[in-house]
């Protein structure tokens, strides 16, 4: 039991059953943990037809092995559900220390099951598990929440939780956990709203057991040597965080702007993380176990936007800034902190603004929607005002929490919307970086860059330097690092862990841990694996081919208008055919029976 | 030409953005006059020896010069040239 504790802690929010299950030790050996198993539990159980908002929707919250040891940047959990935002697998991973207490109280996975008949919070101190009362917290904000929790449970515990815009249902709300982490993707705030779950606090004290501790120590310890004397993981990323980026993908002519209407965005160093690091930065923050530090302490002086909180990540910086083309990162700052203290994915409100905003250029939005409000691209005022309507829901908010893919649709306009499988692409545009397109269209959670990070090799130059422009190869590298980024994820680490660190050092510390001993290849065919499964369940679910594509903006229709990718068009539709062969899947997408058999699936 | 710096390479030369004027046929001749002038630490953080240093990026108007000619790459009196530490995020 080595790496694992052994149980699952079961939850049923409609009969206020709690129950214990043992943790199957083969699908641990097949799945690993955190995604892989919390995908195996979700899937073996829930029809994939569910409404994900409905009380027959589950939701599965787990910590992978790595969760709560001393593995570089082992501190991460997994939900998975079915999605609001899209109608398909939501796998949302965070850091912080939630994962781990949730790993020391004893559980490999919890599984919450129906719906509470009044606002509820879970606490979990170790063996004791209760359901309690939390009419009083509804409406609260996740500062508070998280705050008033501690308070009436142990100061020391640790809060995941929703604000108004999962109680509200906005389907691309977030969990929040220790105020600033976020699980933040597909909607899964929207699931534990429609529960009427408002938090689970978790308390443990019990041990995670090493298999091979010396071995596991000399592991851990290359793997930190490793990030820490890479230029990347030891020293990039926590002088300047992830918004470092900004400045390198506008340079190559590929941060999309005014709703992808374009791929370079002059002023885009106002917003950039050298001018976070200056203006905005109090310090660098860790999660736990981690030897990173990405996320960033900041805090805005202008009185206008004041405040204090965490981030923006890059994402969150594009988003809501040259996506919108606003430039001012005072503003971006604050409405990013207000996305946290709502428990919002700023990547989706950002996109879904930036295609209001067009809507709005367009005519089909107009004053009366708004409330007189001038959406044009770049009106800050606008922005601000939008983040807060959206996470409360009010006014046009009420539509933009919808989500761009439903906005869009609402004023006839489907093809405004930039997501795939209805999820709002990231800060990558996929006419200039051919691989990262492919990783958005195929991407089970819908589009999403950070499940398969092919930017470290197209624009990065970590690991590799491939063309960014080419699209030779990139159909194998989009499966390696769909692959491996599942194992990671099953294992509770960090994938930033990977600038240091390789699928040798993740093996050998898994191998290490749990004492079942796992190959290079064995772990990127465990990831593999997990991406089937998701895959299979998205198929299930009623997904076709015509899911894994970009919007017709990006392959036919518009080619970037300016900067160093001017004339670039997305290639996807030719990669696709390979890339589907390379994972043993027919024509249509569907994985072929000799795959899964290979796979353990069948 | 115009020289352009990002995160902590601007600590070195004190300066987002500059104008290069003087004759820089390639990108080794550019970086050998740039280190002339912002010291031996620009020179050391840009070039190891005769080569690239390898913990930096350097794109002309857009590409990554690994994709050019590297260290040899032609310049032309109008490109722009950026240069990063190797940075990443997600």
């Amino acid at each position: 039991m080595n790496g694992y504790t052994g149980t699952i802690l079961r939850v049923n929010l409609t009969t206020g059953a709690i129950s214990r299950q043992a943790t199957d030790m083969k699908d641990a050996a097949l799945y690993i943990g955190a995604r892989g198993l919390a995908d195996k539990i979700y899937i073996d159980e829930v029809d994939p037809k569910v409404d994900p908002l409905s009380p027959d929707n589950t939701m599965v919250f787990a910590p992978g092995p790595f969760t709560g040891t001393f593995a570089p940047s082992g501190g991460r959990y997994h939900v998975v559900t079915k999605g609001p935002l899209t109608d398909c697998i939501a796998g949302a991973n965070s850091g912080g220390s939630w994962g781990p207490e949730l790993h020391y109280a004893g559980y490999d996975a919890l599984i919450i099951e129906g719906k509470a008949s009044e606002p509820v919070y879970l606490w979990i101190k170790d063996d004791v598990v209760e359901i309690r009362k939390a009419s009083h917290l509804w409406g609260k904000w996740v500062p508070e929440t998280t705050d008033l929790v501690r308070g009436e449970t142990d100061v020391d515990a640790k809060v995941a939780c929703i604000g108004p815009a999962g109680e509200k249902q906005v389907l691309f709300a977030a969990i929040m956990n220790e105020m600033h982490r976020a699980a933040g993707r597909g909607g899964v705030g929207a699931v534990m709203g429609s529960k009427n779950l408002k938090a689970i606090a978790v308390s443990g004290t019990k041990a995670i057991s090493v298999a091979r501790p010396k071995e596991f120590k000399e592991a851990v310890l290359a793997g930190r040597k490793g990030i820490k004397e890479h230029p990347v993981g030891g020293a990039g990323l926590r002088a300047y965080g992830t918004d470092v980026l900004v400045n390198i993908l506008n340079q190559i002519g590929s941060l999309p702007v005014n709703n992808f209407q374009d791929g370079y965005f002059p002023a885009a160093d106002k917003v950039g993380g050298e001018t976070l690091a200056a203006n905005q930065l109090v310090r660098p923050k860790g999660c736990f176990s981690c030897v990173i530090s990405c996320g960033r302490v900041s805090k805005v002086k202008d009185p206008k936007y004041a405040g204090e909180g965490e981030g923006p990540e890059y994402e969150a910086a594009w988003s809501m800034g040259p996506d919108c083309g606003i430039d001012n990162l005072d503003a971006v700052v604050h409405s990013n902190h207000l996305c946290n203290e709502m428990g919002m994915d700023p990547i989706s409100f950002g996109s879904t603004l930036a295609c209001a905003m067009e809507l709005f250029e367009a005519g089909l939005i107009t004053l009366k929607d708004t409330d007189g409000v001038d959406l044009s691209f770049g009106n800050v005022d606008a922005m601000v005002e939008m983040t807060r309507k959206t996470g409360l829901r009010e006014g046009l908010g009420n539509k933009l929490a919808l989500g761009s893919y439903r906005l869009a649709n609402s004023y006839g306009h489907p093809e405004l919307s930039m997501t795939v499988k209805k999820q709002e692409m990231p800060a990558y545009d996929p006419r200039g970086v051919q691989g990262i397109g492919l990783e958005y269209a195929t991407c089970n959670r819908g589009g999403c860059h950070v499940k398969g990070y092919t930017i470290a090799v197209e624009v990065l130059g970590c690991g590799a330097k491939l063309d960014p422009h080419a699209t030779a190869d990139k159909p194998y590298w989009v499966k390696l690092f769909q692959d491996l980024t599942a194992a990671i994820d099953a294992s509770g680490g960090c994938i930033f862990g990977t600038f240091g660190m390789g699928g040798d050092n993740y093996s050998a510390m898994l191998s290490a841990l749990t004492g079942v001993t796992y190959s290079t290849e064995d772990y990127l065919k465990a990831g593999e694996r997990i991406w089937n499964l998701e895959k299979l369940f998205n198929i299930g679910a009623g997904l076709t081919a015509k899911d894994d594509e970009l919007p017709e903006r990006l392959t036919k229709l518009l080619p970037i208008k300016s900067g160093p990718s001017k004339g670039e068009i997305s290639h996807v539709p030719e990669m696709l055919p390979e890339y589907y062969k390379l994972r043993g899947w027919d024509v249509n997408g569907v994985p072929t029976k000799e795959r899964l058999q290979e796979l353990q699936l069948v | 030409m115009t020289i352009r710096y990002f995160a902590d390479i601007r600590e070195l030369t004190g300066c987002k953005e500059e104008t290069w004027t003087k004759a820089a046929p390639d990108l080794r001749l550019l970086l050998e006059g740039l280190a002339a002038q912002h010291g031996s630490a620009f020179g050391k953080r840009v070039l190891e020896g005769n080569q690239l240093n390898s913990t930096i990026i350097i794109f002309i108007n857009g590409r990554d010069v690994v994709h050019l000619q590297g260290i040899g790459s032609a310049l032309k009196n109008d490109d722009v040239v950026a240069i990063f530490p190797m940075v990443a995020g997600g």
